[in-house]
């Protein structure tokens, strides 16, 4: 089927022969796993488009999907979170090698975050340099030789995924602090069954809505010990904070109660929840806020966030804190660079999924490369998220670039740099345009560690970058998302 | 030898405003080691406040206050006995034949990451880092001595305690500052010159006529290969002895501060701690 000789929605579909369209072959065929939502979807008339797409916003809206953006005035704003209306096909066979590479990636980073907060047996093999670790503002010290329940550090990861111009995945970053935007993924799959209900019978698809029934397995895996059935609930800093719907939206899945700090009281180095029938004990708190905010008396002393005294109740091991903290030593994106090592060294395997080339700013050579090279490249903060400080080089006028070479310069290791890579793009409907148009994707997938459990999401955001030509995909950054199928065999 | 001392710490916490919440986190309890065993404890609280002992972020003992009744001024007393054994300095000669390869070897500096990594109150200031640069003629030992002397000599003991630590560039620029501030010194040029080195926070016997009261004290400890940590105090340029108590030690000050306080009220807040010190030898 030509796009030539389709009207409507994909009259006026551009294709550009450079990037790796996700439905499109390089003869202009649609690819065999979209050929039937193609077909439906060429069928509609763009007035019957807009109204549909007029019913997931409203969708949306009746959810309550929002998040919030922060400016330079620190002032955050609700937004809604834009959906698009044509979901992304993932294979069976394609995701098979997508979620045991993002399991493989999970498991080898557990093994090395324990490491490092015990005999750093990595570092004395010289693999990792030490002062990649001493430098980094995630390493805690107060977690060496603490062993968490069941072992785990990262019970939650959000592998960020991109496919290239070559066709293949490439790992752009491991989050495994918070990661967000599980709740989306949920939430786009229902508003998708709502607008189009239809389109869901014609293709056997993996379902999300498990993730809640898995998380809560997860949780109560890690049980601090001696602990029969485990009061789990979620932290969260409250309405104010960019996934305070995702928090709210997985206690009410859950089935969990969902609590700020100030609800939250240590007595005799045991964390109880205040409720109107008196303090009830709490074993597992799925913490949404960061680690130096998590109590006063040990991090951030301004902390009105945390929990005083929670940080005593975990290193006695009365309470177990999900992700653990000290976790996001591994999630710094200059020890991302070393993962293929990383993964060899814990679990003797190939990488699975291949790592973006990395030239760390802390390296004299790496510098000189990426000073000389910033066109060409993406320049990262190693400890932001959310899309903010990132620089794309082709990007920038001169007097950017004088700026970008300037902060690099004088806080190297705060910096890393990678090619800017050709993110594949999707079919996506542009409400200006009232059509479909190319626009640039990735993928993130939510993998679980338990204590002898393990899940992986058969779904994932799909991130779309709105502007034509963006390769930011963050909602921050004014990107939406995509609802996205996993096919069964 | 063996000395039995008697510690009386007392705090007062006042607040401008009247408090309706406070966590009130001490960490002053005396830990149990070789030369060190803790045989009795007393506390003294407000009765609408309830203690509970607890740990700081490193394992060290704390006691927590918390208090839950509205207040302007809350006043805590701890009383402890203890055993202190003197460990000789005979002990420490095993210092003189330490190798100074060991601390270039990537396993200790590994190892001891923890205490070689400067912090916020233990970095030296541009054009400090070549300070008493490490002679490899002299064993640690005689360096530590040495370094320590030269702190001693150059910064003058203040008495005050502000409550919180001075900049480093400040302290050798004024070349004065209180215990604190000299440990801070030592640590931050023992660290620049590869030594692992933490901060004790603690008691010190003054063996003074009349016990007029003081504060806690602080000194340092300097890791040497083959030997252990060694104690030793630049606000009075000798080893840590029988006369030094230990409660905590950590990165810096902010790792075993003896109080750490958070307040629900606004309005400013003060804390004035005393301790005395006496000996049955």
């Amino acid at each position: 089927m030509e796009s030539t000789s389709l009207k409507h929605l994909f009259s006026s579909y551009e294709r550009n022969e450079k990037l790796f369209d996700e439905i499109f072959d390089k003869d202009n065929n649609v690819k065999q796993v979209y050929q039937k939502i193609f077909e439906l979807y060429s069928g509609q008339s763009i007035d019957d488009f807009i109204n549909l797409n007029n019913k997931s916003k409203s969708s949306f809206f009746n959810q309550g999907i929002t998040f919030q953006v922060y400016n330079d005035d620190a002032k955050g704003h609700e937004k809604i979170f834009p959906f698009d209306l044509f979901p992304r096909i993932i294979d069976a066979d394609e995701w098979k090698t997508i979620e045991q590479g993002v399991l493989q990636r999970s498991k080898a980073l557990n093994r090395f975050i324990w490491d490092l907060y015990h005999n750093k047996h990595i570092i004395k093999a010289g693999i990792v340099p030490l002062e990649l670790i001493s430098s980094s503002s995630n390493y805690l010290r107060q977690m060496v030789n603490l062993d968490p329940p069941g072992g785990i550090y990262n019970h939650i990861s959000g592998t960020d995924l991109i496919k290239h111009s070559d066709g293949k995945y490439y790992v752009l970053e491991d989050n495994i602090r918070s990661p967000s935007g599980v709740s989306y993924v949920i939430g786009n799959r229902n508003a998708l069954k709502r607008a189009l209900f239809g389109v869901f019978n014609h293709y056997q698809i993996h379902s999300v809505s498990n993730y809640a029934e898995n998380l809560l397995e997860i949780l109560e895996s890690v049980k601090p010990k001696g602990v029969d059935v485990p009061n789990c609930v979620i932290m969260t800093p409250g309405v104010y904070n960019s996934a305070y719907y995702e928090h709210a939206y997985l206690a009410k899945t859950i089935g969990i109660e969902l609590v700020e700090g100030r609800d939250l009281v240590v007595e005799n180095d045991f964390v109880y929840m205040k409720t109107i029938t008196g303090l009830e004990r709490v074993d597992v708190i799925y913490r949404r806020i960061d680690d130096v905010f998590l109590d006063p008396l040990v991090f951030r002393e301004d902390s009105a966030l945390g929990v005083p005294g929670l940080f005593a109740a975990y290193k006695k091991g009365n309470v177990t804190l999900v992700n653990a903290p000290g976790t996001g030593v591994a999630d710094d994106k200059a020890i991302y660079t070393f993962m293929p090592e990383i993964i060899k060294f814990y679990l003797g395997e190939t990488p699975i999924l291949n790592n973006v080339h990395t030239y760390h700013c802390s390296k004299p050579d790496d510098l000189k490369y990426v000073i000389e090279n910033i066109q060409n490249l993406v320049i990262k903060p190693v400890d932001e998220a959310g899309g903010y400080g990132i620089s794309i080089g082709n990007k920038l006028t001169k007097a950017e670039i004088e700026a970008v070479k300037k902060v690099v310069l004088e806080q190297p290791r705060k910096y890393i740099a990678q090619p800017i890579m050709s993110l594949s793009v999707h079919a996506t409907y542009i409400d200006e345009n009232k059509s479909f148009e190319q626009r640039h994707v990735d993928l993130r997938t939510f993998a679980l560690l338990g204590n002898n459990k393990e899940f992986v999401l058969k779904g994932g955001l799909t991130r779309v970058a709105l502007k034509k030509g963006n390769l930011i995909v963050n909602s921050s950054q004014g990107g939406g998302s995509k609802d996205t199928w996993v096919l069964k065999k | 030898m063996e000395m039995q001392y008697t510690v009386k710490y007392r705090a007062v916490h006042t607040c401008k405003t009247i408090v309706n919440e406070a966590y009130l986190q001490h960490i002053i309890l005396p830990e149990n080691n070789a030369t060190q065993e803790l045989i009795s404890e007393i506390y003294t609280v407000p009765e609408s406040c309830s203690l509970q002992k607890s740990i700081n972020g490193f394992g060290f003992n704390s006691v927590k206050l918390h208090c839950k009744a509205p207040f302007k001024t809350i006043v805590f007393e701890a009383v402890f006995a203890l055993k202190k054994i003197h460990e000789g300095v005979q002990k420490k000669e095993s210092l003189i034949n330490t190798s100074y390869q060991d601390l270039n070897s990537l396993e200790f500096r590994t190892d001891f990451e923890t205490w070689l990594t400067p912090t916020d109150h233990t970095s030296l200031p541009e054009g400090c880092f070549s300070l008493f640069k490490i002679l490899e003629t002299a064993s640690i030992l005689e360096y530590c001595l040495a370094l320590n002397s030269m702190i001693s000599a150059y910064i003058t003991l203040k008495s005050d305690m502000n409550p919180m630590p001075s900049k480093l560039g400040n302290v050798l620029s004024d070349a004065a500052g209180n215990a604190r501030d000299l440990s801070h010194v030592l640590i931050a040029v023992a660290r620049q010159n590869k030594l692992p080195a933490r901060f004790v926070s603690g008691y010190l016997y003054e063996n003074l006529k009349e016990q007029s009261g003081s504060q806690l004290h602080a000194w340092v400890e300097i890791y040497c290969p083959n030997s252990g940590w060694l104690g030793i105090d630049p606000s009075y340029n000798c080893l840590a002895n029988q006369y030094y108590i230990k409660i905590a030690h950590g990165r810096d000050y902010t790792d075993c501060a003896p109080v750490k306080s958070i307040f629900y009220a606004s309005g400013k807040h003060e804390v004035n701690c005393i301790v005395t010190v006496a000996s049955q030898q």
